[in-house]
Parts: C-alpha cells; sequence; structure tokens
C-alpha cells in the first residue's frame, strides 16, 4: 500500500513538474505602459464609429487591456463604449463598457484573457456603440518615448493618427528557465519529504509486523 | 578490510576537494560583485568612520553621534586597511571576507560534526541566498556579525561536551563581546545562545553554572556602560512615528530571506522553514536530541529575535530594517541544513538544486544593484580630476548624509548643504561649485551676481535621486554700481 502511494508521490511530483513546464501553468504579469505625458485627443466617436489600434502580441496570453478615453467632465454620460480585438477579419473578442465607469483620461481595465498568438499582429477597436451626447475622444500619445513597444498605427475616421492610444497591456508570460527550475526543485523537496516519511512509516510498520 | 579503507580515504579525499571547490566558487561569485567602486550612504558612512580617524578616533565618533554604532568593526575595518589598501573595493572585501569566515566554519568544522552533505549546504546557503549575498557585497557589519553569532553558537554546542575548555571559553566571550560590540542587535541572537548553554550545563553539570554568567555578564557590564556612555537610552523613547510598525509582517521578513524574481519565491521561502521544523519534529529519533534541540534552536533564533526587536522598535525612536537582526542568519542555515541533510538522499539534491537557483536569480538582483546603478560614475570621476582642485568649494542640495558619500570621492573638497553654505562674501574668490540634485540655486543677493555654467549631468550610485546630479560651475562677483 505504501508503495503504491510513494509511487503517487512520484507521479504527483512529476506531473507538478510538467505543469510549470513545458505546459506554462504557473505565468508571470507582464505590463508595459504608456506614459501619460505628452499626450493628445482624437476627434469624437460618432455612434458606429471606432478607433483601430494596432498591436503586436508580445506573449501568447492577454490578461487586461486598459484604455483611457476623454470627454467633457460638465456633462452627463450615458451608453455603452466596446471593446473589441480583431485579427484581420476575425473577432475574436468582444465586450462593454459602461460609458459613465471611465473616468477622463484615466485607465479603465478590460479583463481579456484571450490567448494570442506571440508576434501577431492585432487590431483593438474601441467602438462608440450607443453614445450619442458627450461623444467619446480617445487618448493618445504624442512622442516616441510615451509609446508602449507593442503599438503599431492608430486609425480613427480612416486615417492614421500622428501618435498612438494611451493604452497598458498585462501580458501573461511562461517562466523563464531560472524560475522554472527553482520551483521544479522546491516541487521535488517537497516529495523528497513526503517519500522519506513514508518510508519511515513502512519501516515502522515492518518493525511492528516482525514484532507481532 | 584494506580495499573498503581506501575506498572511504578516497572519499574523504573527494568531499574536502568538494568543499573547498564550492568554497572558491562561492567566494568568486561573490568576489565578481565586489568590483564596483558605486557605495550607497550606509557604506559611505563606514568609508569615512574608518578611513578618516585612527582607532581612538573611532571610538570618538562613534560615540559623539548618540546613535546605535558601536566601534569594533569599524576598527576592524581600518586594521584590514592597513593590509588591503585604502580603497573602496579594498574595503567591500573586507565584507566579502567575513562571508568567507562564515563558509569555512563548513570545511574545518561543521563537516567533522555533521558530516560533508550538511557542510556542503550551508556553505551555499550562508553565501548565495539573497539576504546573504547581499551583505556579503555590502560594506557594514553584517557579515562579519553573522560569522561572529555562527561561531559563538557553534562555541556554545560544543562546550556542552568540553565544559572546561578554557579555549572554547576564550571564543564564547570573544565572540560575545566582538559581536554586541559591532552591532547592538546581536544581543537578542546572544540571549538565546546563553539561554541554551545554561540549560544545557543545568542538565549535565550544576555546579559550572556560574560560567556562562561570568562570561555573558560580564560583556553585558561592559556593554551596559557604554549604552550609558553613548546616551543610547533617548533612543527608546517612541516618538509616535507610525512607520517603525508599518514595515513588520512575516511575509516580509521572509521575503528579505528568500526573496528574488522567481515566482512565488517567498511562499515556497516560508513553506521550506515550516516544512523543515515538521521534518525535526518527524525525524526527531534520527536527528538525536542534541543535534534535534540545537538544529531547532538554531532555525528559530532569527525569527523569534526579529520579533523581538519589532516590538522594541515599536516603542522606540529609531528606524528599523531587517539587516538590523540578520546576525543569526548563519545559525538559520546551519540548523536548516541539519535538519534537511538528514532527511534522504533525494532531499539534499533538492535542496541543494533550489539553493543555486535561488542564488542565480539574487545574482541577477545583486548585480544589478552593484553595476546598472552606477552609470554615471567613471564620466563624474574622471570630470573631477580633471576640474576640481584641493580646496574647492561645493554646495549641494540634497541631505546632509550625502555629502558625507561626495567626501568618499572628493577627500579634499569641501562641502556645504544650502542650510549650511557661508554667505556670498565668503565664497568670492574661491572656486564653488554645485551639485544640483532637485533644481534649487544659491541664494541670491543684490551686492553679489551668481552666474552658473552647466557643465553635465553626473553622479555616483544612484539612490532615488540624492546622488545624481547636474554639476554647475559658479561664478560670483561683486556687483558693481552703476555710474
Amino acid at each position: 500500500m505504501i508503495k503504491w502511494v510513494e509511487r503517487g508521490v512520484l507521479l504527483a511530483a512529476i506531473l507538478s513538474m510538467l505543469f510549470v513546464w513545458p505546459y506554462g501553468g504557473i505565468r508571470e504579469d507582464k505590463k508595459d505602459s504608456s506614459l501619460s505625458e505628452d499626450y493628445g485627443y482624437t476627434e469624437p466617436l460618432q455612434v458606429g464609429e471606432y478607433a483601430s489600434q494596432y498591436f503586436v502580441a508580445e506573449t501568447d496570453f492577454l490578461k487586461t487591456l486598459e484604455i483611457a478615453v476623454n470627454y467633457n467632465q460638465e456633462e452627463e454620460r450615458n451608453g455603452l463604449l466596446g471593446l473589441e480585438i480583431w485579427k484581420e477579419d476575425q473577432k475574436i473578442y468582444e465586450g462593454v463598457i459602461p460609458y459613465d465607469a471611465m473616468e477622463a483620461t484615466t485607465f479603465f481595465p478590460a479583463v481579456i484573457e484571450t490567448r494570442l498568438k506571440r508576434g501577431a499582429v492585432y487590431e483593438y477597436r474601441i467602438v462608440n456603440q450607443s453614445i450619442s451626447e458627450n461623444l467619446p475622444q480617445v487618448v493618445y500619445t504624442t512622442t516616441e518615448k510615451a509609446h508602449v513597444p507593442e503599438n503599431q498605427q492608430l486609425v480613427v475616421h480612416e486615417a492614421t493618427v500622428d501618435g498612438q492610444a494611451l493604452n497598458r497591456y498585462t501580458w501573461r508570460e511562461k517562466l523563464d528557465a531560472v524560475s522554472v527550475l527553482e520551483i521544479d526543485s522546491f516541487i521535488a523537496i517537497v516529495a523528497a519529504m513526503i517519500y522519506a516519511v513514508l518510508e519511515q512509516w513502512k519501516r515502522k510498520e515492518k518493525k511492528n509486523n516482525e514484532v507481532g | 578490510m584494506q580495499m573498503k579503507k581506501m575506498t572511504s580515504e578516497k572519499k574523504h579525499k573527494i568531499t574536502t576537494i568538494g568543499l573547498w571547490l564550492i568554497l572558491i566558487l562561492c567566494t568568486a561569485v561573490l568576489f565578481s560583485l565586489c568590483l564596483s567602486e558605486g557605495i550607497d550612504y550606509d557604506e559611505a558612512y563606514s568609508y569615512r568612520t574608518a578611513h578618516d580617524n585612527t582607532m581612538m578616533g573611532i571610538i570618538r565618533v562613534v560615540l559623539a553621534a548618540h546613535d546605535t554604532d558601536v566601534p569594533v568593526w569599524y576598527m576592524g575595518l581600518r586594521l584590514w586597511s592597513f593590509l588591503a589598501g585604502d580603497g573602496i573595493i579594498a574595503y567591500k572585501m573586507f565584507a566579502l571576507l567575513g562571508t568567507v569566515l562564515s563558509m569555512l566554519l563548513g570545511p574545518v568544522v561543521i563537516r567533522r560534526q555533521w558530516g560533508a552533505k550538511t557542510a556542503a549546504l550551508y556553505m551555499i546557503m550562508v553565501s548565495l541566498t539573497p539576504a546573504m549575498m547581499k551583505i556579503s557585497v555590502n560594506n557594514r557589519m553584517y557579515s562579519w556579525t553573522v560569522f561572529g553569532v555562527t561561531v559563538c553558537g557553534l562555541t556554545a554546542y560544543f562546550l556542552r561536551e568540553r565544559l572546561n575548555s578554557k579555549a572554547l571559553w576564550t571564543i564564547l566571550f570573544l565572540t560575545t563581546f566582538c559581536g554586541i560590540f559591532s552591532h547592538y542587535f546581536t544581543a537578542f541572537s546572544y540571549l538565546f545562545i546563553y539561554l541554551y548553554l545554561v540549560a544545557v550545563i543545568w542538565q549535565q553539570d550544576r555546579k559550572q553554572i556560574w560560567k556562562p554568567f561570568v562570561c555573558g555578564g560580564s560583556v553585558v557590564l561592559l556593554f551596559v556602560a557604554w549604552l550609558i556612555k553613548s546616551d543610547f537610552f533617548h533612543l527608546l523613547v517612541s516618538d509616535g512615528n507610525p512607520t517603525n510598525q508599518s514595515k513588520f509582517g512575516i511575509y516580509e521578513f521572509f521575503d528579505f530571506i528568500f526573496g528574488t524574481r522567481v515566482k512565488y519565491a517567498t511562499k515556497m521561502g516560508e513553506l521550506l522553514f515550516v516544512l523543515t521544523l515538521v521534518c525535526a519534529i518527524l525525524f526527531w529519533k534520527r536527528l538525536g536530541r542534541r543535534n534535534g534541540v540545537f538544529a531547532v534552536l538554531c532555525t528559530c533564533i532569527f525569527p523569534i529575535s526579529y520579533l523581538m526587536a519589532a516590538l522594541l522598535a515599536l516603542h522606540a525612536s529609531h528606524f528599523f530594517t531587517y539587516r538590523h537582526v540578520m546576525h543569526s542568519m548563519g545559525l538559520f542555515w546551519l540548523g536548516m541544513t541539519i535538519i534537511l541533510s538528514r532527511i534522504n538522499l533525494q532531499e539534499w539534491i533538492a535542496c541543494l538544486s533550489f539553493t543555486v537557483w535561488m542564488g542565480v536569480s539574487a545574482y541577477g538582483i545583486s548585480y544589478h544593484e552593484e553595476y546598472g546603478t552606477i552609470s554615471y560614475l567613471e564620466e563624474t570621476k574622471a570630470f573631477i580630476a580633471e576640474n576640481m582642485e584641493p580646496g574647492d568649494v561645493v554646495v549641494y542640495d540634497t541631505d546632509s548624509r550625502f555629502g558625507q558619500l561626495f567626501g568618499c570621492y572628493m577627500p579634499d573638497q569641501i562641502f556645504y548643504t544650502m542650510e549650511e553654505v557661508p554667505d556670498l562674501e565668503e565664497l568670492v574668490g574661491k572656486r564653488v561649485w554645485y551639485f544640483q540634485c532637485f533644481g534649487h540655486l544659491l541664494e541670491e543677493s543684490d551686492k553679489y551676481t551668481v552666474t552658473y555654467e552647466n557643465m553635465g549631468h553626473y553622479g555616483f550610485q544612484y539612490m532615488d535621486g540624492n546622488t545624481d546630479f547636474d554639476i554647475l560651475k559658479v561664478n560670483i562677483t561683486e556687483e558693481t554700481g552703476n555710474d
């Protein structure tokens, strides 16, 4: 019986290590953010219009995307903003954001949690779904140092804007080799401890049986 | 029989070579981090205290500071400088030497008592774990107090069987004295070591119970005399500063010991600590009572002394960081390795691997701290060598403490903060420079015209903007009246 438990412990340890690598079950967050200095605002988006920001996937998993819009803070806000992610002609993510939940020129996080292809070009769209008054303007950075490396061109009203959307990506990336090895070593430490306890128990039982 | 003896002799030789190789390798790793001339504020204080004073002068300076410093380590640093030279890197080597000596306990002492596996694991843990790596390359007393407390703990262990050994009692006294007179908070570690010793002697031979009290008590008397002379007790008056309270957490404590860039590093460290103590209980018979008690004591002294110091700091006015109580970290690793090396071979290998990868990650962090924060250092030294002369006045607009750091690189110049700077009339005709960290300038005057020439951006080891600055050449001339 103890032998089977020992085998189970060994199997659990191996599976845990495989889970860490190569499966990549444990990941680290990596944030890439525009600097919020030297920014401008696009033309207001009418109902049905959208701003397109093209970007390159830094890793194979996008955890969150934070966007920023501007509006007249003296007026009321109603309606919904849509956030979509496209790969060429295919929509791979869609979400809605209540307009009145967003603060002006402030990052608003949208949980994406979608697998992407690392290195491929995607497009996210900020869509005015139903905002007819106090129209939103997309905030964009105007200088090289404020840009985020992932971003490519920003297109609004079919014209390329001289800047990139102010945004923050949170990627999930796989652990590096040192992290994998340290975690695997810790799994081995725990497994070896359990194994030693089981061995000690086995010897004790054997001794008891002999005495009995 | 002869064949077996040769095999075990060969094995002994191989493990001896292995242990010395570990020592050399770990020393080389730490040495590679000591080759930067960048220093932080505390290192600058060490440098100036030892460099600028005689032995008696060090005692006078430390007493005059009315702070928590004690002189022995600084005196040791001064002695070292006679051997190794006066440069910043030579001074850093003194910190490295403390850790090398801690490692040396592995092949010389620990191996004989607990075997080569324990010695090997101990040597790697006491050199490559994150906190130990930091203090080994930082010119402060911590690597030496770790060594001192470890030797003291080992001496107490060996005294159990050699209560009449004058050599061991002498070592106990010297390590206690040097430790307490190198850093106050070693007292927490010594307290538990002496309690252990008293308990052991009480069990074995009560007639000799006076010995630890005489040994420890004599150091305590000297220590109390010093505390009174240095006006230490004013620091025990709380200033109500809530920041002393906010720093203490179990997670932060383990993060200090185990934290690296590896995800869950601290959590794994916490779990390893708990599991090691659990294993000490589960494998108590394998450890033996004597080893078990000693190993558990060693493992627990550090966290317990941290808690005691944390409680004290809540009621005191002096700031407090984790490294102030890390003196028993050598014993912490010794206790862990005694227990972990006795579980099974697989456990030992896994622990070795875990420590090595933890060390690799810690090395990356330390490397950046030593070499990634000195981007302006070489140009600044070159600028100083080419442009500044002895007697030049340097005014700077950051905290006065940093003048001490600047002075490590510029011993021939005179430094003033914005608050200390003399009136402009005293500066007329002198060569004056301004280290502009935060945008301030000299006060204007009707009688004098002050102009500045920006010579560029320079700096020393980066410390939150306090040590990088624009160097301005200041020209002060007397206003001539209009005709």
